[in-house]
């Protein structure tokens, strides 16, 4: 190859930043000890605020006598529901398009009323922590207990006891109808018809909920907080009746959201006490107070009856679905749809009925969780899929590879899948990095395998009409400044960020500083959920970095004499690509555009498609933007005398889209298969009476490092997503198929089948012995 | 409870520990602390003084005496793990040290401390009581050998009196053609508590089983001796099917209370299976013994 060849094609071979694995430029800080995340936080003059909360899980509340905390020297401020400016609230979804409907009552502190165990009641602001814990003591509840009800199954029943103020339980119900679903039946050789139940979910955060707020010179309420939307600060100005420009919003860097700082949960309660005492104020829950008081993943019933013809073709599917919100509304209707979207997989089938239903009860309020919905569903469904595989005699990837939707099909609520859909790519190419079956140690091992597809979106369900923005300037120097609202869940949401300015600009990342998560400061680029966040706020950076570049090329094209098409820019030089070494400095065409005005910022909105509400009559319609499907495999073995699982082997193949940082999807995905592992095996938010039995780390049981095994990452890249560059979200379909791939091995290595999570060792041994 | 509150009192010497005690009626000991610390921060515990025996040499060491080896109380799970002399003649101790919680945990986490705080679900006692061995609580004035059976009297509660200390274990070296062996389980592979153990020992003697004992750890108000078990087997040959029937005795002797770990039901189900693997492979550690003798 000549020389010129060879500059062509080092000018020609893809990305240079996009695509390697580089370690974020926050990872050494993290390492470190260096980051400081909301509780490292002191600022002079600091209270220390602490939650009262319900004893009970249904009671009223008859008399709150707080003068006696009052008077505890030290004691600034004690608040309860009357101190509040407007202490109810009614839960809105979607930051700028508001849709209506399901929208439930939301209290600040309660009010009469107690709707589960752990509500907050009280709040005390005090010169010393210890002073503080003393002064929620003296804080005196007359509670009188009420019956509550605390299984959705029975709060669904008429004449149950009423949870909220005098609505029904049933906060709201969904349906999919695809054609009349008696005809798949009657078309089906063999019917398979089950119910499963998944328990609830704790995010187990290694940072628990924080924040600090203060008043700054202007008057404005400040609250800087661990906290996966800015945007709540529109709700805090609401409850104490300011303007929305009156509150400011931080977000710090967070030590795990998965979801469960998705709602507010700091946030109003340092609002109103810094407001209060006019002193900035911090809050920090303990492990055992946010396990009690923060949402949990949906516990879901779910009545599943499959049809399949003997050759393997899925005819029918009609499923019931009915989730436990807990005491709150919250961000049930929504998962609820995720889940009835969802409810049939990444198969074509005929004849569907899917009825779901969300339900009121005195346990702990449900809400999002990495997943949202699906992770449920796709337990049920991948569950069948194996159990019909047995009732056909045919291998459960064959079953599946019967029935995958492809791209061009439609799912059963009629949207077409318009893109690349990694079936059955993704369950062969995870099925094989198995290797070959390991054999069992003793005799009392017995090894499984088992693989489970899953379909997951990314992005906001379209009728939210969602929408990002990102700021993206050239200083003179050739330094870059981005400046985005993106919140940092510790998933590399602002290094991605800082990846695709670096790419486009052919400036080094350590040229590039990013702020994010500031609401006064940095445009919003709305909340770091639904896996949204690469998709939006990294298409909305990719625009403005394009902007600047078209900018500066079209200078550099008149400096030169070329047309802009022909040029380049890389290592801050602009290039002539045909002749990479005739350059300029990228300084110097900064310096001509500054001097002829031509800007080298650019702030730039990305929105994504808009859609209106579907029909939810019949569920017919478009929710969701794209998906990421992906296919999980497990190898265990069981000591069947105990009920012990131990996983050999862990495989995650998702189709990835493109791996903007290849180390950052890798963590995505073996975080993702960890969680979701231990939601298969031991994960269980326990409540008996709304009461937790587990209530801290050392009953709620997640995988310690010696729990799980190298997990086998296989990432394609069809390069067919939605985001920059073709990327797709991993966030949360990472953590979809895992628990279903694990519970299918189990029940290959058993030869029976269990319904509910998690396999628990004395629950595996119960079964064995009723076989 | 905010530590910061809190007086720490580190005596250089037992002396010195013992005049605290003395003064300070009130205060709790604390060795590792991975105990002690942790229901203090819960408010579990309250104290305004807390002596530490952290600098106390005296309580630290493992030494080969005549009959057997002598582990000081301060002595930490990491240390027993890491110690020749134990591998050598106790090797389930070094096991159920391995069982304990974590690394970090372990490197704090003391034998005095494991068997002071009496929790029925302790690592160390069912291996050491299996072992035959025994305590030494000293007090200013004087000082008592105790049996560790003898030594537990309830969930949390040692014979124990105020004003003394657990100083040290003795474990006699065990019998030719001896193996002890600790079989835990626990939900998952570190952190976790034992829902069930079981600790073995067994001596052979022309080939029938002469001495043994087995241990129940979690499944009572504190670890206790099968009796009626290791009665049935002693004199017998050794055999699967007669390890079989043993568990089923120590099934019955076990007396678990259901939580959220584990139901009654599950419980007694593992201890007759940890009691047959705790046999079994207490029986090829003897068996092994009298073959390197040949």
């Amino acid at each position: 190859m000549s020389d010129a060849q060879k500059k062509e094609k080092s000018f020609q071979s893809g990305h240079k930043i996009i695509g390697k694995p580089l370690a974020r430029h926050d990872a050494w800080d993290k390492v470190f000890g260096k980051t400081v995340y909301a509780d490292d936080y002191f600022l002079p003059g600091m209270l220390y605020g602490k939650v009262l909360r319900s004893e009970y899980a249904a009671a009223n509340i008859l008399s709150i006598d707080t003068s006696e905390a009052e008077k505890l020297p030290g004691v600034k401020a004690v608040m309860t529901a009357k101190d509040v400016p407007n202490n109810e609230t009614i839960t809105r979804f979607g930051q700028t398009h508001s849709v209506g409907g399901f929208e439930g009552l939301y209290r600040i502190l309660a009010y009469k009323k107690v709707r589960f165990r752990g509500e907050a009641v009280a709040l005390v602001a005090a010169e010393t922590e210890v002073i503080a814990q003393k002064a929620l003591k003296l804080i005196k509840v007359d509670y009188k207990p009420l019956l509550g009800v605390f299984n959705p199954i029975e709060a669904k029943k008429p004449g149950a006891y009423k949870v909220g103020e005098s609505e029904s339980n049933v906060i709201c119900s969904y349906k999919v109808r695809k054609d009349d679903v008696e005809k798949g039946f009657a078309l089906s050789d063999v019917i398979v018809e089950n119910t499963y139940r998944v328990p609830a979910q704790d995010h187990a955060y290694i940072e628990p909920e924080s924040g600090v707020a203060w008043i700054d010179d202007d008057g404005v309420i400040t609250i800087r907080v661990s906290t996966q939307v800015i945007e709540h600060f529109r709700e805090v100005a609401e409850v104490l009746g300011l303007p929305h420009n009156r509150v400011r919003v931080i977000g710090t860097m967070i030590g795990g959201g998965f979801g469960g700082k998705e709602d507010i949960t700091v946030e109003s309660y340092l609002a109103l006490l810094t407001w209060k005492t006019k002193r900035p104020v911090k809050l920090t829950y303990t492990r055992e107070e946010s396990i009690l008081a923060h949402g949990k993943r949906h516990p879901y019933f779910m009545k599943y009856r499959t049809g399949a013809t003997n050759d393997g073709k899925l005819m029918a599917l009609e499923a019931e679905l009915i989730s436990d919100a807990g005491g709150y509304v919250y961000l049930s209707p929504w998962v609820l749809l995720y889940s009835t979207v969802g409810a049939t997989g990444p198969y074509d089938i005929p004849y569907v009925k899917v009825d779901s239903y969300t339900v009121l009860t005195n346990n702990t309020f449900s809400s999002a969780m990495r997943g949202f919905g699906v992770p449920q569903v796709c337990f049920a469904y991948e569950s069948q899929m194996d159990e019909l595989a047995l009732r056909l005699n045919l291998s459960p990837l064959e079953v599946r590879k019967k029935n995958y939707l492809k791209k061009g099909k439609a799912m059963a609520t009629g949207r077409v899948l318009d893109r690349y859909v990694a079936f059955p790519e993704t369950a062969e190419k995870a099925l094989a990095a198995l290797g070959e079956q390991s054999k069992p140690k003793s005799p009392a091992e017995k090894i499984g395998r088992g693989i489970a597809s899953g379909m997951t979106s990314y992005g906001r369900m379209v009728f939210l009409h969602d929408t990002s923005r990102s700021y993206v300037g050239l200083d003179m120097d050739g330094s870059v400044t981005v400046r985005c609202g993106v919140q940092d869940l510790g998933g590399g949401q602002s290094s991605s960020l800082a990846q695709i300015a670096a790419e486009v600009l052919g400036v080094p990342m350590k040229d590039i500083k990013v702020y994010i998560a500031d609401t006064a400061l940095t445009p919003l680029a709305g909340t770091t959920t639904a896996t949204r966040q690469l998709y939006m706020s990294g298409n909305a950076t990719l625009k403005a970095a394009k902007e600047i570049k078209k900018n500066l090329l079209n200078k550099a094209a008149d400096i030169l004499e070329v047309k802009p098409e022909s040029l380049d820019l890389q290592d801050k030089k602009v290039v002539v690509k045909e002749a990479p070494d005739q350059t300029i400095p990228l300084t110097d065409v900064i310096a001509t555009c500054a001097s002829d005005g031509i800007p080298l910022y650019n702030v730039a909105q990305f929105n994504a498609p808009f859609r209106e509400l579907i029909d939810f009559k019949t569920g017919q319609g478009q929710v969701f933007p794209d998906f990421t499907f992906g296919t999980h495999a497990a190898e265990i073995s069981v000591d069947v005398e105990t009920g012990k699982v131990k996983v050999l082997k862990l495989v995650a193949c998702l189709d990835v889209g493109k791996a903007i940082n290849p180390l950052s999807v890798e963590g995505q995905l073996e975080g993702g298969t960890i969680q979701g592992l231990g939601y298969a095996l031991m994960e269980d938010v326990v409540l008996k009476k709304g009461v937790t039995l587990t209530p801290s780390l050392s009953e709620y049981l997640i995988p310690t490092s010696l729990d799980v095994v190298d997990i086998d990452k296989v990432m394609l890249e069809s390069g067919d997503g939605l985001g920059p560059f073709g990327a797709k979200g991993v966030g949360e379909p990472s953590v979809t198929s895992i628990a279903p791939a694990v519970v299918n091995a189990v029940c290959d290595a058993l030869g029976i089948r269990i319904f509910d999570l998690p396999l628990t060792p004395e629950k595996i041994v119960k079964a064995l012995k009723k076989s | 409870m905010i530590l910061s509150e809190i007086r720490l009192h580190s005596p250089q010497s037992l002396a010195e520990a013992f005049k605290l005690l003395e003064e300070l009626k009130e205060a709790r000991i604390a060795a590792g602390g991975t105990d002690l610390f942790v229901d203090m921060k819960q408010g579990l515990i309250e104290a305004r003084d807390i002596i530490s025996l952290q600098k106390i040499e005296d309580l630290r060491g493992i030494g080969k005496e005549d009959k057997g080896i002598r582990i000081g109380a301060m002595v930490t799970a990491q240390e027993i793990i890491s110690s020749s002399l134990i591998n050598q003649h106790i090797p389930a101790l070094a096991d159920a040290a391995r069982s304990m919680a974590s690394c970090q945990i372990r490197s704090m986490a003391t034998i005095g401390g494991n068997i002071s705080s009496a929790v029925p679900s302790a690592d160390l006692p069912p291996s050491l009581i299996a072992a035959d061995a025994t305590v030494e609580l000293r007090c200013s004035e004087s000082f008592r050998e105790v049996t560790l059976t003898k030594l537990f009297a309830g969930p949390r509660e040692t014979i124990c009196q105020t004003g003394e200390l657990l100083t040290f274990i003795f474990v006699p070296f065990p019998p030719p053609n001896t193996g002890i062996s600790y079989q835990k389980f626990a939900l998952r592979e570190a952190n976790a508590l034992a829902v069930a153990s079981v600790a073995s020992r067994l001596t052979l003697k022309d080939g029938k089983i002469d001495r043994v004992a087995v241990v129940l750890g979690a499944v009572a108000p504190t670890p206790i001796e099968a009796l009626k078990t290791s009665e049935f087997l002693s004199g017998k040959e050794p055999s699967q099917s007669l390890f079989e029937e043993a568990s089923l005795m120590a099934k019955k002797e076990a007396k678990p209370i259901s939580d959220i770990r584990g139901s009654i039901w599950y419980r007694k189900e593992l201890i007759s299976i940890l009691t047959r693997r705790a046999l079994t492979e207490a029986l090829l550690q003897a068996q092994r013994k009298s073959r390197t003798k040949e």
